[in-house]
């Protein structure tokens, strides 16, 4: 599914080369959950955009469902990650001015799916995710838990391939963060929807069918 | 979508209430005045249109050469109209309108003074498009002593809800017969009446008018047929000169021409004497325009940098919607959506308050606009395209610039220095600041411009003086001898003197003379009109050389002149100089008996021109000069008198200064709302600044908490935000100057008397700018600068 083959990426400074990733060589199959560890600054984040398409690199290929990512100008690659990709995060993000239901809902809004299929969709969700009762509420609302409850069911909502998630439970207490662990997990197994994690916490990792350790930018062996 | 993008527009419109009130205020102002500002200049443009066959109806000018000097007249003789008809194809109608005097009419009890009076040819209304409310306009002006009148006069001499076709007006001498009712004649007309006299009243038996080819009286208008070329009907009518007037003028060396004047240009282009309305003046149409795209352009600024300036807060949500899939599209269109819906309320908004300031702008700019006159599709269309105009101008750089963001380093926490384009902020404050500047430093020189004018000394004492005209036949005039002297005796009237004109007063004649000179005759157009023996000492007129008149002998027989002809004619010694009537062979002359200091008979748009005075008693202009005293009982008793002579007439008056300075009314009308428009750019500009530097604390909160850790001062905090702004006030002031400058010159040029451009506008509105710029920057930097720092960085 996702194939990256010598991926480099820098970033000036004061005449310098400073890598943030280097040499990076991953392949990651359908229905995996990967969890990528390492200290901070270590290149977690960066990975994840690059696989998320949100970001540049400066060398190397990268091939998203038989598509080569390094090819395509900016439009596709965003009709890409669009229809594929769903994004968890650490501050969950959640637009503050809209209510649980609008959030959930804003990723159909972008794929041109009528109004009474979109209804239907955030409806099963809610339901799945047992946040029926706080569809009207807006984010502040909300507990931290909750609120990164909405942002895993924003990011399934659009039945993406793969889901990315950069430390996800990093603002959650341990309770909480099992909680959405366990989600991720059946996620995985039950709906062999793709999860890539980035975490500091050896925990969490373990929740992954394979860990990949970075250190400087490069994958440890 | 549509639904989403819409909430949350509403939603953050609710949650920055002062942002989006401060917001929605700028625009409001901004739009209502501009509002305002298009009205009068498209009532302006539109003078006229109203005809039907507007554009094929001509007024004929008069072209008048003497040797030293040319007389541009809208003024014809009476045989023009009939000729062009009979002698050019292309004239399809012609007609003339005669000015008649103020004439007091009666009906019934009723009685009142009319002005606006014209005798007509009754094929008027084959050429201008007057709306009959009763009556045939083919036969109305028929019949000699047939009268059309306005509604409201048919109103006010025979009330509402009757007819007044068929009843009778009354003046001392004559009776008329209503035969139609117009429609009021629009204010946006050349040339407004409230009665039309059918013209056979005046030359019935009485055709020496017809062929008087040397006297220049009446307005001739024609319609020329379709597709009538007019600069070769111009060319066409030059010979006209050999044919009719060559016989009267040549012997005199004066040459004419005529030239047919679009009536559509009348009110902004003529640039004739005599005009019977007030113009227009294209500069201040320029000028309106101007400053109505000003206000809207600042006001859009205003709504741009607040938006830009505030981008942080909408980060995040630009950065999730792209994650989540949005193309940058989208964004755009969601925050143009969101201005267009911001700038659409201010236009609602300001399409009310229109209408509720409507009598406050009528008032200022001596319009008359109503809600009716208003309530047009043109205007409807207005309002959506400048509702769409600031939405777009106001939301474009804010959507264009927002959606650009890169997603990634948004939700990284980049968010606080995602400020927007700062540059582009300063130059948009330093255009504001520019623009308010030169309206300020416009509106304070044309004040007081208009203020020296007023105190400049007139060479003639304009206080104190009251005016009455007796309207009244020759037969009567030996009345006023008698009451003039009842007037003398009067304890509250210290001199009374009568004249045919006064300063200010429209009606002086410009004849031919032939005047000596040192060494030979010349001949020339000069300004007169005549006076008697009091007429000098009550305006406080001092004689310089020579004598005042005397009484009754100086009749034909002496003039009066002033500075201006004795410098003008290079008089070595100017008593004794003779003046004589060209073409009277007679051997008569008048003499110069007495030479006058200089005073302005006209505004102080002219310079003194020469001046010469006839002896005459009794004339039927009497200035009345009131000493100390109450000045009511004065006015009251002087009535009295009146009555016991005049019993017929109506007591009016009015007062000389007034009269005098009712000549700048136009300029003060304008310098009134150029004020009040300087005023509101300002306070839009205030506005925009207000939430700027709210936004720019906000984003500095950080530094100014970690510099008061550090131990810096409130003051330090303030100056520190506010220094930024005098440097873009001094980048303003560098920017208008020069701009004003130039305008303010060119301005001034128009009076003869003026007084300069002086530093002192320059100076004190740069400083104004500075001043409420700073008040306004420091009222934030101030409240940041008080605020906690453990607060702030706790949160940071």
């Amino acid at each position: 599914m996702i194939d990256l083959k010598h991926i480099n990426k820098w970033v000036n400074s004061g005449g310098n080369r400073v890598f943030l990733l280097r040499d990076i060589n991953l392949n990651v199959n359908e229905g995996e959950f990967i969890s990528i560890m390492g200290p901070s600054g270590s290149g977690k984040s960066t990975l994840l955009n690059v696989i998320g398409m949100l970001d540049e690199f400066g060398e190397g290929e990268y091939n998203f469902l038989g598509q080569p990512v390094h090819q395509l100008k900016e439009k596709q690659r965003s009709q890409l990650y669009k229809s594929h990709i769903g994004f968890v995060f650490q501050a969950y993000h959640l637009i503050d001015e809209l209510t649980v239901y609008e959030n959930i809902e804003t990723p159909l809004l972008y794929q041109n799916i009528n109004t009474s299929n979109r209804r239907a969709i955030v409806a099963d969700i809610l339901d799945r995710f047992n946040i029926v009762g706080k569809k009207d509420l807006f984010p502040p609302q909300l507990s931290g838990g909750q609120q990164q409850l909405v942002g895993v069911a924003r990011a399934l909502v659009a039945k993406p391939k793969l889901i990315l998630a950069d430390e996800p439970t990093g603002n959650l207490n341990s309770k909480q963060g099992e909680e959405i662990m366990e989600l991720f997990k059946q996620l995985n197994s039950e709906d062999r929807v793709t999860i890539i994690q980035a975490t500091h916490s050896e925990r969490n990792a373990a929740y992954g069918s394979k860990i990949i350790n970075l250190l400087d930018g490069r994958i440890e062996k | 979508m549509l639904k989403n993008v819409i909430l949350i527009a509403l939603r953050n419109f609710i949650k920055d209430k002062w942002y989006s009130l401060l917001n929605i205020l700028g625009l409001t102002i901004g739009i209502t005045f501009s509002l305002f500002l298009i009205f009068y200049v498209t009532d302006e443009l539109n003078y006229d249109r109203y005809h039907e066959k507007a554009d094929r109806i001509y007024r004929i000018a008069s072209y008048i050469q003497e040797r030293d000097k040319n007389t541009n007249w809208p003024y014809s003789q009476l045989p023009l109209a009939a000729t062009l008809k009979k002698d050019f194809p292309e004239v399809e109608e012609s007609a003339r309108l005669l000015n008649r005097e103020r004439t007091l009419f009666k009906s019934g009890e009723n009685s009142f003074y009319e002005t606006k009076i014209y005798y007509a040819d009754s094929t008027i209304f084959n050429i201008f498009s007057y709306r009959f409310i009763e009556g045939n306009p083919a036969r109305a002006l028929n019949e000699p002593n047939s009268i059309v009148i306005s509604k409201t006069l048919a109103v006010k001499y025979f009330g509402k809800n009757t007819s007044a076709v068929g009843k009778t007006l009354k003046t001392v001498y004559d009776l008329y017969k209503v035969t139609g009712v117009i429609e009021d004649v629009p204010q946006n007309s050349h040339l407004r009446f409230d009665m039309l006299i059918s013209m056979s009243t005046i030359l019935k038996g009485n055709q020496n008018g017809q062929d008087n080819w040397g006297s220049f009286n009446n307005f001739t208008y024609v319609l020329l047929r379709p597709g009538v070329n007019v600069d070769a009907f111009n060319k066409k009518m030059l010979p006209m000169y050999d044919k009719y007037m060559a016989p009267i003028f040549a012997k005199f060396n004066v040459k004419m021409h005529y030239k047919a004047q679009p009536i559509t240009s009348i009110h902004l282009h003529s640039d004739l004497q005599g005009e019977p309305e007030e113009l227009g003046s294209m500069s201040y149409i320029w000028i309106f325009s101007a400053v109505a795209f000003f206000m809207m352009l600042i006001a859009s600024i205003n709504y741009m940098n607040l938006t830009t300036a505030r981008s942080a807060r909408r980060a995040k949500e630009i950065g999730i919607r792209k994650v989540t899939g949005s193309s940058k599209k989208q964004l755009v269109l969601q925050f143009l959506g969101e201005s267009l819906l911001t700038a659409f309320i201010a236009v609602l908004i300001s399409a009310l308050l229109v209408l509720l300031l409507l009598p406050f702008f009528n008032s200022i700019s001596g319009k008359t606009f109503t809600i009716h006159t208003l309530m047009q599709p043109f205007n409807t269309l207005l309002l959506l395209s400048i509702g769409l105009f600031t939405g777009l101008v106001g939301g474009s750089y804010p959507a264009f610039y927002l959606s650009s963001f890169r997603p990634v380093s948004i939700l990284k926490g980049a968010l606080s220095t995602a400020s927007g384009n700062v540059n582009l902020r300063r130059t948009l404050v330093v255009l504001q600041f520019s623009i308010s500047m030169i309206m300020l430093i416009c509106t304070w020189v044309v004040y007081a411009q208009l203020r020296y004018i007023q105190k400049i000394d007139l060479g003639f004492n304009q206080e104190q003086v009251m005016i009455v005209t007796v309207n009244t036949g020759q037969d009567e005039r030996h009345k006023i001898y008698a009451m003039n002297n009842e007037f003398r005796s009067m304890p509250g009237i210290k001199d009374v003197g009568t004249g045919t004109a006064y300063p200010g007063s429209g009606n002086i004649s410009l004849n031919l003379f032939t005047v000596q000179t040192n060494t030979g005759h010349t001949d020339k157009g000069i300004e007169c009109y005549q006076i008697d023996e009091s007429f000098l000492s009550t305006l406080g007129i001092k004689i310089i050389k020579g004598r005042n008149f005397s009484g009754l002998a100086d009749t034909l027989h002496s003039i009066v002149v002033n500075e201006a002809m004795v410098k003008h004619f290079g008089w070595d010694n100017a008593l004794g100089k003779r003046v004589t009537f060209p073409g009277d062979t007679s051997g008569n002359y008048v003499e110069v008996v007495g030479v006058m200091k200089d005073f302005n008979q006209k505004s102080l748009y002219n310079p003194i021109a020469p001046l010469l005075l006839f002896y005459s008693a009794n004339n039927n202009i009497i200035e009345l000069k009131l000493g100390s005293g109450d000045i009511k009982t004065t006015i009251a008793k002087a009535e009295t008198i009146w009555k016991k002579y005049f019993p017929q007439l109506p007591f009016e008056y009015k007062f000389l200064d007034e009269d005098f300075n009712s000549q700048y009314v136009a300029d003060q009308k304008r310098g009134k709302i150029f004020a009040a428009f300087s005023i509101l750019t300002i306070l839009i500009t205030c506005l925009g600044l207000l939430g700027l530097t709210a936004f720019t604390t906000q984003q500095k909160q950080k530094e100014i908490s970690i510099r008061r850790v550090l131990g810096s001062s409130t003051l330090d905090v303030v100056l520190l935000i506010t220094k930024n702004y005098l440097w873009l006030a001094l980048i303003a002031s560098c920017i208008a100057f020069p701009v004003a400058y130039y305008f303010m010159h060119n301005w001034l040029k128009a009076f003869p008397y003026n007084d300069g451009l002086s530093v002192i506008p320059f100076v004190v509105s740069a400083l104004v700018i500075v001043v409420t710029a700073v008040a306004t920057a420091s009222f934030h930097s101030a409240k940041a600068a008080l605020t906690k720092p453990a607060v702030v960085l706790k949160t940071e």
